[in-house]
């Protein structure tokens, strides 16, 4: 199961703690959650992923989903703190081109 | 763990998986769960064949089942020393395994991908195996993948 909380919010961004794992049987409810925290889209999304343990592609479909949202308002998603193998997952699918990723350290 | 030799042929899982997703990642918990006390993998090798087992079961249980029966037929055994062998087949039309082929090529030309919201569960699978073999019809997949032991 994956953990999904609201840690910040300004009236530019909303900083969101995701951590667990996502998989094809918590995708589901991720994916309601994670809208629900996004509303109309209208700010900057910040996920903080450090305790991201686990996620595939059904995963991957949702966060370009909540992309597509802000995206729509000009808004972008920044992924900080990925685990090396998950970010080897956005490299595979080019979304490491898509969302802004925080650089490795 | 067991030290295994060339000529061995160690079944890990052989049997149908529902078409559900609980019993589908409680399946791949289970068979990532017994490769790791065959052959002890590391954590990083454990992640990547989560990720294949699963993106083949979503596959198979997604597109496969035109039929009306909800299995899907799997097959996990270590070749000889540390080949991972995979054997996922559906009841479904198959699918066109040049459309995936074609999408890695647009990563590697360094093109901006499609913001489409599913479609890259085979193209992860092709990248963390060494081999990929669909069948002619396209409702078989069988992946390999060579182990490290665990050090």
């Amino acid at each position: 199961m994956f953990t999904l909380l609201l840690d910040n919010q300004t009236e530019e961004k909303l900083e969101i703690f995701l951590s667990g794992e996502v998989d094809i049987a918590s995708a589901p409810d991720f994916k309601t959650k994670l809208y629900d925290l996004i509303g109309d889209g209208k700010k900057d999304i910040v996920l903080l992923c450090n305790g991201l343990k686990y996620i595939d592609s059904t995963g991957l479909g949702i966060l370009v989903g909540a992309l597509k949202k802000v995206k729509s308002h000009q808004r972008n998603v920044y992924i900080y703190q990925l685990r090396d193998n998950i970010r080897k997952l956005f490299h595979i699918t080019g979304l490491d081109m898509v969302f802004i990723l925080e650089e490795a350290v | 763990m067991l030290y295994l030799n060339k000529r061995d042929n160690k079944e890990i899982y052989r049997g149908f998986v529902l078409s559900d997703a609980h019993q589908a990642c409680e399946k791949v918990r289970m068979i990532i769960s017994r490769i790791e006390k065959t052959i002890g993998i590391n954590s990083e090798q454990s992640f990547d064949v989560r990720v294949i087992l699963s993106e083949l079961l979503q596959n198979a249980i997604r597109h496969g089942n035109t039929s009306g029966d909800p299995k899907v037929y799997m097959n996990v055994r270590i070749k000889g020393k540390d080949m991972l062998n995979i054997t996922v087949r559906d009841r479904g039309n198959g699918f066109n395994a040049c459309k995936i082929m074609q999408e890695e090529q647009k990563r590697a030309n360094g093109k901006t991908p499609d913001l489409t919201e599913c479609g890259r569960g085979l193209q992860i699978v092709k990248s963390l195996c060494d081999d990929i073999v669909f069948n002619r019809r396209g409702n078989c997949i069988t992946v390999r993948k060579r182990l490290s032991y665990q050090k």
